[in-house]
Formats: structure tokens, C-alpha cells, sequence
């Protein structure tokens, strides 16, 4: 039975298709990204939302396994609870977005975040609008943005939600959350803890005895606390402090006999955001002040690495809805990264400052937005980032959408002062992208479909790599490659609902080829070659029923082949089942959940070298007290 | 009265013929677990009749270096790039104290060693060749970066292997050397070994030589080039400070003198007697890349090249050349 459903999966996602989007309490598909709280939204062709309920019911998950699951993009996992990056679109880790609250918060020194790192019970909102999106956002939004968001709810008085949850592999999580207000004021108190040996059993080879993984302990504490005040309907301020401490040990490679490695991840967030509404104006202000550290440490090689680096952030945004028609945007941003390393020649400090226009002109069946983004970043300035995009409704159940825009990402404080090899005279990666596609949703009685297709192509020059220095004994940055890149998304849910009961299936689809446009030596790169780690394609189906109280959903991921440093790492498939019980009385509701991972107990590897977890379950308990 | 003079004939033939210098780097009077990367900037080493190039980045938090470099450090048990100049053996070859390490060019993927004074254009006799405790602890173990040899299974048919070449008036010779400082290629893994004593190489084959080029491979390379850390530790090296007869028997001493050496921007070749011929300007990769005449180009330009090894091949029109190492700073 697993067998034939298995080849019934990969049929379907070779033949076509694939990402089976469903969930009980459920992902919510939208045809736009709704995100004016943040800013203006761009005209994109992929946008999702998921909601606090979605993310309540995925409170266990890291925000790399969160999207791994409820979206069809490719996530770089080195293996459980280890370093995971994101690729959208064939972009790199460092060319998506990831936003706190609508400030960048990825590390200025590498250009990405660790979303094993991000707890998705500290979100009240995920987002993810999938293709560049430099206009808005700035550097790093050439495959997408990933948001999260913090909301209070000012209707309630009181919320307490505790979730617990025990995992293969020793893993233990504990969530705590305690909302307390009125109509004006809320304190929002969440607390994110967990653990775990993570000793994965190891199958190295088929002639080989399987082990248990060593040296791949965790331990993530996380505190966040916001304060919401509300005192009229015109202004709203909030102030946010995430506190966090991850200690990880790193395990061993598939090739390596030990490793007594460790990493440790502190760092401090604060946010303060003052939003003032008066008729047709909205203006919003926030503040961001970051401050982290990295420290890590290989006893066997007598190694030790400590980075830091403190973030502050400041963004105006000022909107004016002229009439029902236009609508007009102003923003200005200033960044100040200050870093500590010791392959820095001591501190280094950049300092950025953006300024964004933008206008939206909207008709029932229409809508046109233009935008344009000037970087000034260490006394020069960058070339004008425009963007265009159109949508346009055929008919009642078609929309048409067309976006065209510049996109461009700054190099990272390691390709510039990293040392040896970094280049203070790199430029930044820049290039333009088009997108166009088509959706639609037919619905009738308790029937609905909805589906949707885009194509996009994207040309980066200036694209930074690391290649052996002209003196050769060590590697440096420089704007040596151009890469080229274009796919396909396609994606089909259909959704049946009646009392009780509902049934939701999905299937999606994603044909991504992204590749080197010269040839190098070394790295040994030939043109048309696609880029590391980035699937030609991948999809995903997923299947989900409700009845009652009852709740299972199924989801099975494919994803193709991928080119590792060394070697072609193998097509792989993973299956995953979750059920839930829930129950509800006035105030009080919870779960009771257990999900199995891999439940096809699938030996694979999404890093080369880097053994991925077999099958495994975890059981937890989820109770809400709400006044 | 015959006898004695043909004996002793006979024996300074003999003498002329086995004139051999070995480089121990004994010489360089290191204290215990020591070493020299080329710190001082002088582009290289000089023991006995052999010169060994060193490229040195003075950085405070990351000094670099590739090339040669001098050691007598004893740790055979710490992995990692941090503990590179150390030989796995502990010691140098034949229970010396001091040996030579060398690490390959990102770029090049070699290393060169030149032959001066009486060796050069001369023959090799040998080496002592082993590994060095980052390459050996590194295909042992395993490490972040590189493979255990033999690999999950054991089975993995994996190598190191260490390629030596020669450059002989300008060129690269066609004779090579290969020698495995690891070899899990046999079908029997009880065959398999990684390298972990002082074991003599055997040059002579090579003939004649200005330099030598040291280039390895392994089984574990992937795009960003091999994975295995392309070191090797080396002592003991011979050179028969001769031409070997009817190989290159043109190679003599001109006594021209060629300096500065290392040299910034101009390298200047005087002469006393009055010679006709032309001087070769070759890089270490063994192309040419500039020709001048002997008899007007006294001073030569080199103020546009890159840091490195050059050789200046000096050959006159009677057949007679001489090669010399420069290093450019």
C-alpha cells in the first residue's frame, strides 16, 4: 500500500502538479497579500497569510519546518533543529527577505537568518510573498519576503495558552502564552522553551550498522513580551523585546568520525512602532534596535569564532488615500549595522538610508501600482529600484497579473571585510524580473476550486561568489557570475465543507531553473550549470479531513534533484500524518495532537553529508483559556 | 707510480660524480615544536642548494601563507587547519628534529621548488616524504569540510596522491613522479593505508631540473576544488649538484650575477664578459612570459607582476644556460 501510494505521488508530481495546500484549521489561501499594516502591498503573484489559528495548531513547529510544511519553497535543513536556510525562486539564502514586524531582521553579516531559530508560536502572523520585491523592502527580497508579525487582540481580556508537547529523540517543547488588557491596553507574555538529544539513528550505508547521532544536542529558551496601547481610534503604539538563547552542539557529517563542535546564538531585539490615523492619512513609525551574538567553538581544532553585531533601525512610512482610486506612499528608512568579528580587522559599521515612493490606483476590476526606491549606503548611491505591476480581473472568477521590477541585493558584511577575502569594492548583485500569471476560483454550493499559474524570469549580474584570490592560498569575494533564472508555479486546492465536516485538497507544482551564465574554474562552474542546492523541481500534496472534532491531514513532499558541492544529492520523498482531537467549551478549548514525521521512514539526506531524521512522532496537548 | 696517479684520477672523477648536498633544514636552528611560515617576509627559504618559495599574508587575526614552510612541531594529535605545520610522524625523517612542509597554491595547485647554486640544472637523487597531521588526522577522521577515506562504507576507493614534476630550462618536462601519501583503492581494505612515516622518494628519474612541482589530487574533490588538505611534509631532499651526463650538459655557471632577489620592481643582470644570447622570464606555471636580449637588457621591468616565483632562464648563443629563481615581492 505505502509502495503504490507512494509511485501515485511521484506520478502526479512528474506528470504535473503537485502542492496539495490543506489543512483542517487551515492555511488561508489568499489571492493577495493583505499586509497594508506592514506597508503598501506590492501586486505580487504568490502571497500567503497564515493566521494566529494556523499557527496555533503548528505552535511546535521552527519557522524552517512551519514553511516546509504549509508552503511549497525549498528549505536548506542541515537536519533536525540545525542550520536552515530558504531558497525562493532559485534565489539564494541571502536573497530573501525575512521581516519582524516589517523591519528586516536577518544578520548583517551573512545576509540570512536561521529560521530553526524562529519559534512560531512567537507569531501571530506569518506572511510570504513569493518574488522580488526590492522596491519595497530593499536588499535581500529577490526571491521573497517572509514576514512575521505581532498582534494583540483588544477584544479579550484575558488569554492564557499553554502548549506541551514530548518528540522522538528526547525533544521536549513547552509554550507558554498570557495575554492580559482591556480596549486600550494589552500585554502579551510568550515563552518558548525546548530540548533534545536529537540522536537521529544513523543509516550510513546498507552494509553498515546504523548508530545513534552524537554531539547534536539542543537547547532553545525564548522569551518575547510586547505591550500594545490603543488609547483612541487614531493612535496605536507598540513596543516589542524578543529575548533569546539557542545552544546547539553540531553533529558530525556522514564522513566524519567526530565532532565536539558547538554553536551558541544570543541575542536582543527591541522594537517600539507608533501608528497614527486621521482620516486619509496613515503614518507609522518603527524602531528597531537588534542586538546579537555568535559564538562557536571546536574544541578538536583548537577553534574558537566569536561574532556580534548590534542593528538599529529606523523606518517613516506616511500613506494618503487621496480617494477611492489613488492612493499614494511615502517611506524612508535608515539602517545602522555595527559588527564585531575577529576576521574583521576590528569594528565595522554601515550605515544605509532609503527612501520609497510609491502609488497604487485601484478600480473594481483594476489595479496598477508603480513604485521607486533610492538606496544611499556608505556615501554612494545605489541606481533607482523601480517597480511595475498590474492586476486585472477577467471576467468574475480569472485574475491577470503582471509585475516588472528591478531587484537587487547589497553584499554582506563578510564579502566586504571578511578576513582575508573580503573586497570593500564589490558591487551590489543587481538585474531586473517579470512575472505574470493567472488564477481563478469557481465555487458552487459546497464546492470550491481554486487554481493558479505564473511564470517569472529573472536575470542577476554582479552576482558574488567566492573564488580563489589572485594570490591563492586563500578565497575572496568579488561580482563574477551572472545568473539567469526562470520557472513555473502551479497550484490547484479544492475545498468541500458541509457542517461538520469538510475535506480540503491541494496539489502544487514548482519548475525552477536558475543557472550560472560563465564558466569558472574555480569554483568549477560551466555555463547553464544550475545553482547549488536550488531543485529543478519540487511539489508537494497535501490531503486533510475534518469531521467533528476529529482531524487528520496528510502531506507528502517531493523534491528533485539537487547539486551539493560534491556531489548530486538524490530525489527525495517525505511523507507526514497529523491528527488532532480538539474540544471546545466557551472559554476554554485545546488539542490533542500527534504527527509523525517521514513516515515512510525514508533515508535521506537535503544536505550532502548531512542524515536526515527517519520516522518519527510527537505527542502534545494544547489548552486555551480565554475571558 | 701510474697506478696512484689514474687512482687518484679516478677518485676525484668519482667525487665530481656523487657531489651531492642534502637539505635537512636542520640548519635553520629551530627550538622545539617551532616553525616558520614565512613571516618574515623574505619570500622563501634557502637550505643547502635548494630554494623553497613561501607566500605570506601578515594579517593579525588570519596570517596566511602557501609555498614552503620550516618545522620541527611535534603534535600528531590535533586535527584542523590551526595545527598545519606539523608532521604526523612527530619528528623529522630519519629522527631529525626539523623538516620542510609545503601547501599547494588555490590557484596553481602546486608548489615549486627551485635548484640553485651547484644543483641547478642539476640532477635529484631523492626525498623523504610523509603527511602532515592535518592531511592525515583529515582523511582519518573526517571533518567539516573533507571525508573520512573509504568513506561511510569503508569501501570507498579514495586517494591522495602527490605529483612531481620538473621544470628544465623554462619547460615542463615530461617525466612524473606519482606517490600515494594514501590509497584505498585496492579491493582488500586491509591494503588500504594513509601514510604516517618518513618514506624515502626516489628522483633521479626526473634527469635534470631547474625546479621541481609538487601537485597533489584526491579522490575527495568537489566544485570548490579538493577537500582534502593539500599538505605534505617533506626532509632530506638530495640533489647530486651535477648535470646529469648527456641530459642537459649546457647548463653551466655563467657567473652572471642577478639581483635583487626578491625583487620590487626591476631585476638587474650584470655580467663581466661580453655574452650573446637571450634571457627567459618564465612564470612558475612554466609559461614564458617575456623574451629579452642578453646583450642590451641589462635591467628588467618586473614592476607589473604579481607576487610569486618567477624563473629567469639565461641562454646564450653557444647552447651554454643557466636558470635562476626570483622572487617577485
Amino acid at each position: 500500500m505505502k509502495h503504490i501510494l507512494t509511485h501515485i505521488l511521484h506520478l502526479l508530481a512528474l506528470v504535473n502538479c503537485s502542492t496539495l495546500l490543506a489543512q483542517v484549521d487551515t492555511t488561508v489561501i489568499l489571492p493577495e497579500m493583505q499586509v497594508e499594516r506592514v506597508r503598501q502591498a506590492a501586486i505580487g503573484l504568490e502571497n500567503y497569510i497564515w493566521d494566529s489559528a494556523v499557527l496555533q495548531s503548528k505552535a511546535y513547529s521552527s519557522l524552517a519546518d512551519f514553511l516546509l510544511q504549509e508552503s511549497n519553497i525549498y528549505i536548506k535543513s542541515y537536519g533536525g533543529n540545525s542550520l536552515s536556510t530558504v531558497s525562493i525562486q532559485g534565489a539564494s539564502a541571502s536573497q530573501t527577505l525575512l521581516l519582524w514586524n516589517g523591519l528586516p531582521v536577518q544578520s548583517p553579516m551573512l545576509g540570512l537568518l536561521d529560521l530553526s531559530l524562529v519559534p512560531v508560536s512567537f507569531s501571530d502572523e506569518i506572511s510570504l510573498q513569493v518574488g522580488g520585491n526590492s522596491s519595497s523592502w530593499g536588499s535581500g527580497a529577490i526571491g521573497g519576503v517572509i514576514g512575521i508579525t505581532n498582534q494583540a487582540s483588544y477584544t479579550q481580556n484575558f488569554e492564557l495558552d499553554y502548549f506541551s508537547s514530548i518528540a522522538s529523540f528526547s525533544n521536549l517543547q513547552q509554550r507558554l502564552k498570557i495575554a492580559a488588557g482591556n480596549k486600550k491596553f494589552q500585554s502579551v507574555s510568550k515563552l518558548s522553551f525546548q530540548k533534545g538529544k536529537n540522536d537521529i539513528l544513523v543509516r550510513p550505508a546498507p552494509n553498515v550498522d546504523n548508530y545513534r547521532q552524537r554531539n547534536a544536542a539542543f537547547l532553545q529558551l525564548g522569551i518575547l513580551q510586547s505591550f500594545y496601547l490603543k488609547p483612541n481610534n487614531k493612535n496605536e503604539l507598540i513596543i516589542h523585546a524578543w529575548v533569546q538563547e539557542s545552544d546547539k552542539e553540531i553533529p558530525p557529517t556522514l564522513t566524519q568520525r567526530k565532532s565536539e563542535a558547538y554553536q551558541t546564538d544570543n541575542f536582543k531585539r527591541f522594537m517600539g512602532l507608533w501608528k497614527f490615523t486621521f482620516k486619509k492619512h496613515l503614518l507609522q513609525t518603527r524602531i528597531g534596535h537588534y542586538r546579537e551574538r555568535q559564538f562557536f567553538n571546536d574544541p578538536q581544532i583548537q577553534l574558537e569564532a566569536l561574532n556580534k553585531f548590534n542593528t538599529t533601525l529606523g523606518e517613516l512610512n506616511y500613506t494618503f488615500q487621496v480617494n477611492r482610486r489613488h492612493k499614494l506612499e511615502f517611506a524612508g528608512t535608515t539602517t545602522r549595522a555595527n559588527a564585531y568579528s575577529q576576521s574583521y580587522q576590528g569594528e565595522v559599521t554601515q550605515l544605509k538610508i532609503a527612501g520609497l515612493i510609491s502609488y497604487k490606483y485601484s478600480r473594481p476590476k483594476t489595479q496598477v501600482q508603480l513604485s521607486l526606491r533610492e538606496e544611499w549606503i556608505d556615501k554612494r548611491f545605489l541606481l533607482p529600484v523601480p517597480y511595475f505591476g498590474v492586476k486585472q480581473a477577467l471576467g468574475d472568477r480569472l485574475i491577470l497579473k503582471l509585475k516588472i521590477s528591478r531587484e537587487f541585493r547589497l553584499p554582506t558584511l563578510n564579502d566586504l571585510y571578511w578576513n582575508p577575502g573580503g573586497n570593500i569594492e564589490l558591487k551590489p548583485e543587481r538585474g531586473w524580473s517579470q512575472e505574470i500569471g493567472l488564477a481563478g476560483t469557481w465555487s458552487r454550493k459546497r464546492h470550491s476550486i481554486a487554481i493558479r499559474s505564473s511564470i517569472f524570469n529573472r536575470n542577476i549580474e554582479d552576482w558574488i561568489l567566492w573564488a580563489p584570490s589572485d594570490i591563492g592560498f586563500f578565497w575572496s569575494a568579488s561580482n563574477i557570475a551572472k545568473v539567469w533564472s526562470y520557472g513555473s508555479t502551479t497550484k490547484l486546492d479544492y475545498k468541500y465543507h458541509k457542517h461538520k465536516f469538510s475535506f480540503q485538497a491541494g496539489l502544487g507544482f514548482d519548475y525552477t531553473k536558475s543557472s550560472y551564465r560563465i564558466d569558472l574554474d574555480l569554483p568549477k562552474l560551466s555555463k547553464g550549470d544550475q545553482l547549488f542546492y536550488t531543485p529543478i523541481y519540487q511539489s508537494t500534496a497535501n490531503i486533510s479531513l475534518q469531521i467533528s472534532h476529529w482531524a487528520i491531514q496528510y502531506q507528502h513532499q517531493v523534491v528533485g534533484e539537487t547539486i551539493g558541492a560534491n556531489d548530486a544529492i538524490p530525489r527525495y520523498h517525505v511523507g507526514n500524518v497529523h491528527f488532532t482531537y480538539h474540544f471546545n467549551q466557551s472559554n476554554f478549548s485545546g488539542k490533542i495532537f500527534t504527527s509523525i514525521q517521514n513516515i515512510y521512514n525514508q533515508n535521506y539526506i537535503v544536505v550532502e553529508r548531512r542524515q536526515m531524521p527517519g520516522i518519527n512522532a510527537q505527542f502534545g496537548i494544547n489548552i486555551n483559556l480565554k475571558k | 707510480m701510474m697506478k696512484k696517479i689514474t687512482l687518484v684520477l679516478c677518485l676525484a672523477v668519482t667525487s665530481f660524480l656523487f657531489a651531492q648536498t642534502t637539505s635537512t633544514f636542520e640548519g635553520f636552528n629551530l627550538g622545539v615544536d617551532s616553525s616558520l611560515n614565512g613571516s618574515d617576509q623574505q619570500g622563501g627559504f634557502q637550505d643547502g642548494n635548494l630554494f623553497f618559495p613561501n607566500t605570506y599574508i601578515d594579517d593579525p587575526q588570519f596570517p596566511s601563507w602557501s609555498g614552503f614552510g620550516v618545522s620541527s612541531k611535534t603534535d600528531n594529535m590535533t586535527p584542523g587547519y590551526l595545527n598545519d605545520l606539523s608532521c604526523i610522524a612527530a619528528e623529522g625523517a630519519q629522527g631529525s628534529m626539523t623538516y620542510g612542509v609545503a601547501f599547494m597554491n588555490y590557484l596553481t595547485g602546486s608548489a615549486v621548488m627551485s635548484l640553485t647554486g651547484a644543483a641547478s640544472g642539476g640532477a635529484m637523487e631523492g626525498m623523504y616524504i610523509n603527511n602532515t597531521t592535518y592531511a592525515y588526522l583529515s582523511m582519518r577522521d573526517g571533518d567539516a569540510i573533507a571525508k573520512n577515506f573509504g568513506g561511510v562504507s569503508g569501501d570507498d576507493p579514495d586517494y591522495f596522491l602527490l605529483n612531481i614534476e620538473k621544470y628544465e630550462n623554462g619547460m615542463l618536462g615530461t617525466e612524473k613522479i606519482e606517490f600515494y601519501l594514501a590509497d584505498f583503492r585496492s579491493v582488500n581494505n586491509s591494503d588500504d593505508y594513509i601514510l604516517d612515516e618518513w618514506t624515502y622518494v626516489d628522483l633521479s628519474s626526473l634527469g635534470n631540473a631547474d625546479s621541481l612541482v609538487f601537485s597533489m589530487e584526491s579522490s575527495d574533490v568537489g566544485q570548490f576544488g579538493m577537500n582534502t588538505p593539500a599538505y605534505f611534509c617533506l626532509d632530506n631532499i638530495r640533489t647530486k649538484d651535477s648535470p646529469v651526463t648527456g641530459i642537459s650538459a649546457n647548463s653551466v655557471d655563467l657567473k652572471i650575477s642577478v639581483f635583487p632577489n626578491p625583487a620590487v620592481d626591476f631585476i638587474h643582470v650584470q655580467h663581466k664578459e661580453e655574452f650573446e644570447g637571450t634571457i627567459a622570464l618564465i612564470e612558475s606555471t612554466g609559461k614564458t612570459i617575456g623574451r629579452y636580449d642578453l646583450s642590451k637588457h641589462e635591467r628588467i621591468d618586473v614592476s607589473n607582476l604579481s607576487s610569486g616565483l618567477y624563473l629567469l632562464n639565461i641562454e646564450l648563443t653557444d647552447g651554454k644556460n643557466q636558470t635562476y629563481s626570483i622572487i617577485k615581492e
